[in-house]
């Protein structure tokens, strides 16, 4: 019995596919020695100890599916070799001893995966950042060489080579002139002796085509279609400065051929409060959705929004995105398709198994790989957009002849700013040698240098302008499809970014509303359907003003809500609506940072002591906490020449206004010279502070009676 | 974007565990869904979550109109207590109810300033108030053809307002009362198909009210079989002999031949019956006819599960339809017993058929929905006025006193008994005799013994034709009968057993769950023929108490003095009979010394019920930590009385009742409970020395310097209400002086005044607890 097993494993290693199998499997192993010694991620003993109670099963799954991944990769890599042995023993008419069987798919399988993991490690160097590039040394030395000198053409270009040599040389031999000969004479005699069938075969390929172009052209929609491009963390000046035309063609293009809402403002600068506020038109705390992480309840209880009305007349509704999007997943607006990535503690699990191999994630993290490991779909490094382009020109495909109310969110521009190649070295200085080469992880604890501050607003412009060539397919494609016509495109940001570019405001989004990079939004509608000519709206629109408008545009009834219908300025009718735009902070993750230090802001802990754990693995803020998180928020309004920011901190309220017109980056408080203004708008804002019916004025506070 | 930054965290290995393992599953299997419709979401039980704008507390304080009150369940705090009021409106002719050609007369209804007595039929329903303009906006689980039923009503005399329903953000329904309308209700059902969204909004000038509105699904399936618990006041166990419809009835279900009350007046009565243990285990004694303000608070604030709360929240409608005050949460004499919504039928002798005629309406209108219908039947109450041809018809029974004030007595009993007889009748008609489980008892009975009567120095009350404050078993012994064909078995139970039993047997019988810990138990047992020990009764009055237990009456009181009829005053503490030898209690053993008295007097020490003790608003005084040590040093002075819970690094010495001198090191922290909550608090506090600004305190759950304008450091009126905290505030590290208080569940009441009392006292002889002139 032993002896039968033992001969059967040594046939199978001996064989091309066996052996490859084996190789690759040896990597399994490999991948833990120097791997990092947390446990999945998890350095908390207790934490530890919940994650293999509950989540045991699933980990040892993953692991499991991870190996049979290598030896799949393996026997394929192997057979290749093999199938290569056989021609060239053919080619010379001899036979391969067992040893060089298995020495072929050994060779093979190690080829192939030095190919696939130098190729993946170039396109998505992000992916391996934490395993090489984080930990210095040669590993730093090794990624940055490759990354710096080999493209993925070369690559490519090696890589057919030496396939061309193992599979296609063999046939140049003398022996394989021959019989290709033989193969061609005998194609054309059967084509000749069968005319018929011949001439089937290729009227049925004339009809097929003719019919994909019959469908593509014809679907007429009685109403526009709305496609919505938005691009995470896209900043307005990224659209409507004057060198945007240079470094993002395809959006300034656009810009170009729309109506320009140069003053666009967000209410939350954070994805999910902010798009919940897009398509409801309502605002934060009219919605209930006022940080990242609220309790199943408010999700479930946020009401009527833009695609729920739209579906109701007669639209099919979809929302497309990669990682950012996962919230739509989880949050009941009206989608009939939502194709985005899910997150949740098994997505933390699965992720993290995978970044303990990184020998596996070129495969992993391939077209068919990610049937087996959907949780890539929401890794921030694996965000190309290009891949979003794709999945976006299929759904339009499919969605073609109904209208359609499509989303596609690209989160590519969001922190840590991982584009692929060769957009995250579009930008950059070679010459740099920060930590920061390939993303820029959020709250690394890292000091930021002049430098890294560069090459940060490097790779974000990387990250914009992967995205811009991820647009332009999908223009390109609305084009020739024949459906731009009948759409409306509209462009925008659910937030945009600081990038270090105004000392003491740091990066991110969210958590200060010190100047407007973080509010400032990029707004353009393009409607060949009314035919509205391009033109720039200076006045002041909000993001409670979309939802209405686009309503009222395509004819639907709006969701009841807080905003305007902007169909007067799209026109051209008005110059200004005379609306003023109100924000407010988000959640703060750390105790302090640049606009949030301890003295600018109310205490409350950090996520770990402030969040908990649904059954269900999802995240949310403790109830005990939330009306805290919100008394904290830091909150601003704004009008066509000032803005007033409130921020609550135990020393009372500070009130501080700032002339936009004058200074437009807000750098000089002038609150103490013009206390009437400040009165004015602190009415305001109170006003709109307390318009949720649960908040009340305590002295200077807002606060939950 | 959430994903990144959880992932980035987890991966950088700072994420601290705040899970917790998944709850077990331990909630019974809920009871068998009948066929019928839900109560799919009751708008006030939700009111915590909606979404309201509308100055509710301004318009609140502004109405002058004495028959409303704020609903103390739900645990809605602040401002948004305003938001769900118990009103009652005057139904606006109440001779509807009457019958034609009666003798008596009715008076149109009007509104007393503080007490809502006149003769008229009120129609009390836990509301939504909407001074206009209001908005409630509501998510609501989507129903496929849904139903919103609800009553609109504007204050009496208020101007015109629009009511208008928003389901999604379309307007489905609109309706505006004119001032001529003012005052009553008016019952809407709104069809709300599987809308998500529901705004309740209301505008023009007027005081609105959303009464009671519930979203109903239709053919979803009733939650569980129907309640009806029919209590004819002051009725005792010998009456039924006068009572054939109540005896057919004993006859087909369960019948409780030794029923002894828990208490001997109608409010602790009822509150022991709907809550399964003795009055004052509940939370509300029997020995204050109007409860003080604190009292009142702590029972509210005790939150105890009555039978109508605990079935409103499984689903059930919970409406009481009767001529009693005692279940109501705005007449200083009443406590909310938890009813959603009360018809108050005010009148001594045309009450009787207009409470029938209610209750079959009721009947006939929600024969497909759940519900716990309570039926308070006055007519054997005093005055003794029974419609005159029920004089004729009774025979006293034997033994029974044979004066014309007893036949009169017993003439309401078969008086009520004809129109239970009628709710009987109905509900055969109706076919929900099955699913319905029928309770009828008597509250307490009432003295008619001559060797009973003498008047009780320490309330100023005699005892003969009255209850209350004496126990014999004239006023212990009530009929109890249920009846539910097919569930409840035929039985006649002789054993001695309590009305603490009809909660636990109700819950049985609609199969759900007991409360552990409760005195009482289900009756099913019994009925089933289970032997079992005796049940020991103890039951609780004004000055007195007793025990009932193995053929004995051990009876108490906390003042003894007596004036016999002959003018002798005596001083009787306590009173031990035979029942075996002495039915009818006229040989009092205690005296005698009989055995027997010192095993009585064990029994009644161990069987006497305590006071649950009731979460209390605790003032917390903490210092945060500091890099550097601070000594906090000053007095805490009150115009309410002040008692010390806790003083952790801290010393803190009364002054007198008012004021506590306090000395603070580092992170302390004092503990301290402030009677009433409504008082003012006034704190001197120096810290190393030099005097705190009020700018440097820290208030509320926020931690916000909400007193920095103030003087000195003084909180009273609505700053008060600034202190309470759902959480502790995060005590921050510069060594911050914060103050705040565990909220008080219940927000300020008003104040007994002595007009009230006077009120109370005409109200009291009205009633029969008083003698004119006392």
């Amino acid at each position: 019995m032993l002896s039968t097993i033992r001969s059967v494993v040594r046939r199978a290693v001996a064989s091309g596919p066996g052996a490859g199998a084996l190789v690759l499997s040896l990597f399994f192993l490999l991948d833990f020695v120097g791997a990092s010694l947390e446990f999945m991620g998890f350095s908390d003993e207790k934490a530890t100890s919940i994650i293999i109670h509950r989540y045991g099963a699933r980990i040892v799954g993953e692991q499991l599916v991870i190996l049979a991944t290598y030896a799949v990769v393996g026997a394929t890599l192997g057979a290749v070799g093999a199938l290569s042995g056989c021609l060239w023993d053919w080619a010379q008419r001899g036979s391969g001893s067992r040893r060089r069987r298995m020495l072929r798919g050994v060779l093979a399988a190690l080829l192939g995966h030095a190919y696939f993991f130098v190729r993946s490690l170039v396109h998505y160097p992000q992916l391996y950042s934490e395993a090489f590039f984080d930990r210095g040394g040669i590993r730093r030395t090794l990624m940055v060489a490759a990354t710096n000198h080999l493209s993925l053409r070369l690559l490519d270009g090696i890589a057919a080579l030496g396939l061309a040599t193992a599979l296609v040389a063999p046939a140049f031999s003398a022996r394989g002139r021959v019989r290709i000969d033989w193969w061609i004479a005998h194609a054309a005699g059967a084509l000749t002796r069968r005319p018929r069938l011949t001439a089937a075969a290729v009227a049925l390929l004339l009809v097929g085509t003719g019919a994909a172009v019959y469908h593509r052209g014809h679907g007429h929609a009685t109403r526009p279609n709305v496609l919505l491009i938005a691009v995470d963390s896209l900043r307005a000046d990224r659209v409507f400065s004057a060198d945007a035309a240079r470094r993002f063609p395809t959006l300034a293009r656009l810009a170009s051929r729309g109506v320009r809402f140069r003053e666009a403002h967000v209410t939350v600068p954070r994805t999910f409060p902010s798009f919940v506020t897009l398509l409801t038109g309502r605002f934060p705390h009219h919605h209930g959705i006022r940080h990242m992480f609220p309790t199943e309840a408010a999700r479930k209880a946020i009401g009527p929004a833009l695609p729920s009305t739209l579906h109701e007349g007669g639209y099919r509704t979809a929302v497309l995105s990669d990682y950012a999007g996962e919230i739509f997943s989880r949050t009941p607006l009206g989608f009939d398709d939502i194709r985005v990535p899910y997150f949740d503690m098994k997505t933390i699990i699965a992720q993290r198994s995978l970044q303990v191999h990184p020998n596996v994630l070129p495969y992993a993290t391939s077209a068919l790989g990610r049937l087996a490991f959907p949780a890539v779909d929401a890794m921030p490094e694996r965000s190309d957009p290009a891949l979003l382009a794709d999945r976006a020109i299929t759904e339009i495909d499919r969605l073609a002849g109904k209208p359609f109310f499509l989303t596609v969110f690209f989160s590519t521009a969001h922190f840590p700013y991982a584009s692929p190649s060769p957009y995250y070295q579009r930008f950059t200085a070679r010459a740099y040698a920060g930590p920061f080469r390939y993303q820029k992880p959020p709250l690394s604890t890292a000091t930021v240098t002049p430098a890294d501050a560069a090459q940060i607003r490097a790779l974000y412009d990387g990250a914009v302008a992967a995205t811009d060539d991820a647009i332009a397919r999908l223009l390109r494609r609305l084009e020739d499809d024949g459906i731009a016509r009948d759409t409306i495109v509209v462009l925008l940001a659910d937030h945009g970014e600081n990038l270090y570019d105004v000392d003491g405001r740091g990066m991110g989004h969210g958590d200060h509303l010190e100047g407007s990079s973080a509010d400032h939004v990029p707004l353009v509608v393009v409607d060949p359907v009314h035919g509205l000519a391009p033109r720039d709206v200076p006045a002041i629109v909000r993001d409670v003003d979309l939802a209405p408008t686009l309503a009222a545009l395509v004819g639907v009834n709006a969701p009841p809500g807080d905003g305007v219908d902007l169909g007067p300025l799209l026109r051209g009718e008005r110059d200004g609506l005379g609306l003023d735009a109100f924000s407010e902070t988000e959640f703060w993750f750390t105790s302090h940072g640049p606009g949030f230090e301890a003295d600018e802001r109310l205490p409350y802990p950090g996520i770990t002591g402030a969040t908990d754990l649904a059954t269900d693995g999802d995240i949310f803020i403790k109830p005990e906490w939330q009306d805290t998180v919100v008394v904290a928020k830091h909150r601003s309004i704004r009008t066509e020449r000032w803005k007033l920011i409130y921020r609550p901190t135990r020393r009372g309220v500070d009130w501080r206004l700032f002339d936009v017109v004058t200074d437009p980056d807000e750098r000089r408080d002038v609150a103490a010279q013009h206390p009437d203004v400040v009165v004015e708008l602190r009415r305001k804002l109170v006003a709109w502070m307390t318009s949720d019916g649960r908040t009340v004025m305590r002295g200077d506070f807002a606060v939950p009676e | 974007m959430r994903a990144l930054i959880v992932v980035t965290l987890i991966a950088g290995g700072c994420a601290r565990s705040t899970a917790s393992p998944p709850a077990p599953g331990d909630a019974p299997a809920p009871a068998a869904r009948l066929p019928g419709d839900a109560i799919a979401f009751r708008f006030v039980e939700h009111a915590g979550e909606a979404q309201v704008t509308g100055a509710l507390d301004e318009a609140w304080r502004a109405l002058a109109y004495p028959a409303k009150v704020l609903r103390p369940y739900g645990g809605l705090r602040g401002a948004a207590a305003f938001r769900v009021v118990e009103l009652a409106l005057a139904d606006a002719d109440v001779k509807t109810y009457g019958q034609p050609g009666h003798a008596h007369q009715t008076s149109a209804a009007r509104y007393d300033p503080v007490w809502n007595r006149t003769r008229a039929v009120y129609e009390s329903k836990s509301a939504l108030f909407a001074p206009s303009p209001s908005r409630y906006r509501f998510s609501v689980p989507p129903i496929a053809g849904g139903v919103l039923r609800l009553a609109i009503a504007i204050a009496p005399g208020s101007d015109e307002a629009e009511f208008v329903v928003e389901a999604d953000g379309r307007r489905v329904w609109a309706r505006a009362i004119p001032r001529s309308e003012s005052g009553s209700w008016i019952a809407e059902e709104i069809p709300v198909d599987s809308a998500r969204e529901i705004v309740l909004a209301t505008t023009g000038k007027g005081v609105g009210f959303w009464g009671y509105p519930v979203l109903i699904e239709r053919d979803a399936g009733a939650a569980g079989a129907n309640v009806i618990v029919v209590i004819i006041d002051t009725l005792r166990s010998d009456a039924l002999a006068v009572m054939p419809r109540l005896q057919q009835l004993a006859e087909r279900g369960l019948r409780c031949d030794q029923a002894i009350t828990a208490a001997t007046w109608t409010r602790p009565s009822l509150i022991a019956m709907l809550g399964g243990d003795l009055p004052t285990t509940i939370g509300q004694s029997a020995e204050e006819m109007i409860p003080a303000d604190r009292e009142r608070r702590r029972f509210y604030a005790v939150s105890p599960p009555l039978l109508p709360r605990l079935l409103a929240s499984d689903g059930y409608l919970a409406r009481a339809i009767g001529n009693n005050f005692f279940l109501l949460g705005y007449p200083q004499i009443g406590l909310d017993l938890g009813f959603d919504e009360v018809d108050d039928i005010r009148h001594p002798v045309l009450d009787t058929p207009a409470i029938t005629a209610a209750a079959i309406a009721f009947l006939e209108a929600h024969a497909r929905e759940p519900f716990l219908l309570q039926l308070h039947y006055d007519a054997p109450h005093w005055p003794y006025t029974p419609p005159p041809e029920y004089l004729a018809r009774v025979t006293p029974p034997p033994g029974f006193p044979e004066d014309a004030l007893a036949r009169a007595y017993l003439a309401e009993a078969a008086y009520a008994d004809e129109y239970l007889g009628r709710v009987v009748d109905a509900l055969a008609r109706l076919h929900l005799e099955e699913r319905t489980l029928l309770v009828v008892l008597g509250d307490h009975g009432e003295i008619f013994d001559h060797a009973h009567s003498h008047t009780v120095e320490a309330l100023h009350q005699p005892t003969l034709h009255h209850h209350g404050w004496s126990a014999y078993d004239e006023i212990l012994r009530v009929p109890l009968v249920m009846a539910m064909p097919g569930t409840v078995p035929t039985a006649r139970v002789t054993a001695q057993v309590s009305l603490v039993d009809v909660e636990p047997t109700i819950l049985d019988v609609l199969g759900r769950p007991l409360r552990p810990g409760t005195r009482g138990r289900s009756l099913l047992p019994l009925a089933r023929g289970v032997t079992e020990s005796e049940r020991v009764a103890f039951v609780e009055g004004q000055d007195v108490r007793a025990v009932r237990a193995g053929g004995w009456l051990y009876l108490r009181r906390s003042d003894g003095r007596l004036t016999r009829d002959d003018g002798t005053r005596v001083t009787v503490d306590e009173e031990l009979y035979d029942l075996a030898r002495d039915p009818l209690q006229h040989h009092d053993l205690a005296r005698a010394g009989d055995p027997q008295l010192q095993q009585m007097r064990t029994l009644f020490a161990r069987e006497l019920p305590t006071a649950p003790v009731a979460p209390e608003p605790v003032l917390h005084l903490q210092i945060a930590p500091d890099v550097r040590p601070h000594i906090i040093e000053g007095t805490l002075r009150t115009d309410g009385t002040v008692s010390i819970r806790n003083a952790a690094g801290a010393e803190v010495t009364p002054l007198d009742a008012h004021t506590l001198a306090l000395r603070l090191r580092d992170a302390a922290l004092v503990e301290v409970v402030i009677d009433p909550p409504t008082a003012q608090v006034a704190l001197t506090l120096t810290r190393d020395g030099m005097p705190i600004a009020p700018s440097e305190v820290l208030v509320g759950g926020f931690g916000l310097p909400l007193l920095a304008g103030a003087r000195a450091l003084v909180l009273d009126g609505e700053r008060v209400t600034w202190l309470d905290a759902a959480r502790a505030p995060v005590p921050g590290e510069r060594g911050e002086v914060l103050l705040w208080r565990d909220p008080s569940t219940v927000t300020a009441l008003p104040a007994v005044s002595a007009r009230n009392n006077q009120e109370v006292g005409d109200m009291m002889r009205r009633w029969g607890y008083a003698q004119p002139g006392k």
